[in-house]
């Protein structure tokens, strides 16, 4: 499928004057279950168009861009925090009329879907959620090097790294003898390479802004977020893999506290992502919401 | 009738929130205090305005009498769900209110709940007192970061003793004679006994929650369905560029529901009672 093919699959709900763009794979027919997905960055609805298609027999299915992403509107004067984009999901359900349903979230959307579950703890939201799914799959594979400059983003002194970054241009840094692990790292001419490039462009300067300031706030509600958890009056399940190291930190804390009835824990061995591999990362997905669902189309998946 | 005897208590979300709430009245008023204040700081309020109005101070979650969390950041939207649930308890249905500085951000919290329709009260007028509009007004991170460095500095400074406090509190004062003795020894023996200084560490959080919500908080207002008056002591000593001038531009507020009030500092609530009283009555 074709971007242009997707967007006119969709439609555009307006909020406040800004379009959202929003697909809704059967918003006539009542009996279907629904299923919201909430993605993040860095990625829109249209990476997981197939997941639609996959699962639209059996459920309603909903996704969105958030604003400034994918087909939706990218305002100058929005602030695009992971508290406002809450906000504007539950006002584009309520546009929906959605009464009951599920949510999967992933990437910087499980932050998202975590700030819904807190306003839904304190009954300030007008849905019935059955059920909360989270992939917190911040590493984001497709982007080369995101990872690295996420890392360096999180000390907040960006002009800082931009400075080593120049000096290593003209060579004057990194001229170490000692051979630590530290300065190894400096030396793969190649990755340091990559850094400074992406830090020229336009594009890639906007992504690290927006990490940086993803970051600063997953710092700043961090207890909120965790605390929506413990008091969760919902089903929720975690999935984590061992080779996100943000995700194990998390794990941990919600498993060393110990109101967690509704949490439910779940370990992703082969450690699916949208990015690597949607279909089986789907199908974890549906083991856990329908167990039913699940073994029809495991079956019909490696049939075909 | 003194403020401690005023203050009452109820849990909320296994949290302690202690408030006036003086009961009668038509019309009622809800005060959110600023960060490091408490229901206190408005307390010359109450007796000119109780004829008037129904009034409504609580204490936020970590300062006065209320909660203090352990170890962590009450954010405006924690606090926001907390005072929700404490108006929904004293069956308010229509207010107005009167925000200064953190207490504005829990207000524009208060009203995105709204927007989700589960929630209903009518917001029939809003005030916005003295809020550290230099963060607001900042035009670049740099500004930013210098304003805020500024603010946490002089924040975590005065908590460091009553003498240090006194100093820092009479600053934002135009007549620091206009404050009584008594009153500034009460404040901080208040802000010491309950363990507010905990809280007051967690200045810089307060102050990037509100850099980063700056746009939202401002759009909100200007968008919100009710009427709009800012009242502003003009002599605020961290309003370095004298920023009130564009207050009603950034805010977008008629020139009529613009009340400066000269000769006074950042805290008109204990500086200049009468006069805000008047504002808030007669709207001249």
């Amino acid at each position: 499928m074709t971007s242009e093919n997707w967007k006119k699959q969709g439609r555009f709900i307006e909020i406040d004057g800004r379009n959202i763009f929003v697909i809704d794979s059967n918003p006539t027919n009542k009996e279907q279950q629904t299923l919201v997905f909430i993605v993040g960055f860095p990625l829109t609805s249209f990476d997981l168009a197939y997941a639609v298609d996959f699962l639209k027999d059996n459920y309603r299915v909903i996704i969105h861009d958030h604003l400034g992403y994918g087909f939706s509107d990218e305002p100058a004067d929005f602030s695009y925090s992971l508290i406002t984009q809450a906000d504007q999901c539950i006002q584009l359900w309520n546009k929906l009329h959605l009464k009951r349903f599920s949510i999967v979230a992933t990437h910087f959307g499980a932050m998202i879907a975590k700030e819904i579950l807190y306003k839904k703890n304190y009954n300030l939201i007008p849905f019935d959620i059955k059920k909360i799914i989270l992939t917190k799959d911040n590493r984001g594979l497709i982007y080369t090097g995101s990872e690295v400059i996420r890392l360096l983003n999180e000390n907040k002194d960006l002009a800082k790294y931009k400075e080593i970054l120049q000096n290593h241009k003209e060579g004057e840094n990194f001229n170490s003898k000692e051979d630590d692990s530290l300065n190894v790292k400096y030396k793969d001419e190649n990755n340091i390479a990559n850094i400074w490039d992406n830090f020229q462009s336009i594009e890639k300067q906007k992504q690290i802004l927006m990490i940086t300031s993803y970051t600063e706030e997953v710092f700043l509600y961090w207890s909120r977020w965790i605390s929506a958890l413990k008091e969760s009056s919902i089903p929720v399940t975690c999935f984590w893999r061992r080779d996100d190291f943000s995700n194990i930190q998390d794990t941990l804390l919600i498993t060393s506290s110990y109101h967690r009835d509704n949490v439910k824990i779940i370990e992703n061995k082969n450690c699916y992502t949208v990015e690597n591999d949607l279909k089986n990362w789907l199908l974890m997905v549906l083991n856990d919401l329908n167990k039913g669902i699940y073994r029809l189309r495991k079956k019909e998946f490696y049939v075909n | 009738m003194t403020w401690s005897n005023r203050l009452k208590n109820l849990t909320v979300r296994n949290k302690s929130i202690s408030y006036i709430d003086t009961e009668e009245g038509d019309e009622t008023i809800l005060f959110l205090h600023n960060f490091g204040a408490n229901s206190f700081f408005y307390h010359k309020l109450i007796p000119l305005l109780q004829e008037s109005y129904r009034i409504i101070i609580p204490d936020l979650i970590g300062f006065g009498e209320s909660s203090k969390p352990k170890n962590r950041y009450y954010s405006a939207i924690d606090q926001a769900c907390i005072i929700t649930e404490l108006l929904s308890s004293l069956e308010v249905e229509s207010l107005s209110v009167a925000a200064q500085g953190f207490g504005f951000s829990v207000f524009d919290e208060m009203s995105s709940i709204l927007d989700f329709g589960v929630v209903n009260f009518k917001l029939k007028e809003v005030f916005l007192l003295n809020s550290a509009i230099q963060i607001f007004a900042s035009k670049s991170n740099e500004e930013f970061e210098y304003h805020k460095k500024e603010i946490t500095i002089s924040f975590i400074r005065s908590t460091l003793s009553s003498t240090i406090y006194k100093t820092e509190f009479y600053k934002l004062f135009y007549k620091p004679e206009r404050l009584d003795d008594d009153d500034i020894d009460f404040i901080w023996e208040t802000i010491k006994k309950n363990k507010s200084l905990k809280s007051f560490s967690f200045i810089e959080s307060f102050i990037s929650e509100s850099f980063k919500y700056q746009k939202k908080r401002i759009d909100n207002f200007k968008k919100g369905n009710y009427s709009k008056y800012i009242i502003w002591g003009t002599e605020d000593p961290n309003d370095l560029h004298d920023n009130y001038k564009e207050l009603k531009d950034i805010f977008q507020v008629e020139a009529e529901h613009c009340f400066l009030i000269k000769e006074c500092g950042s805290l008109p609530v204990l500086e200049m009672p009468e006069r805000v009283v008047e504002i808030i009555l007669n709207k001249s």
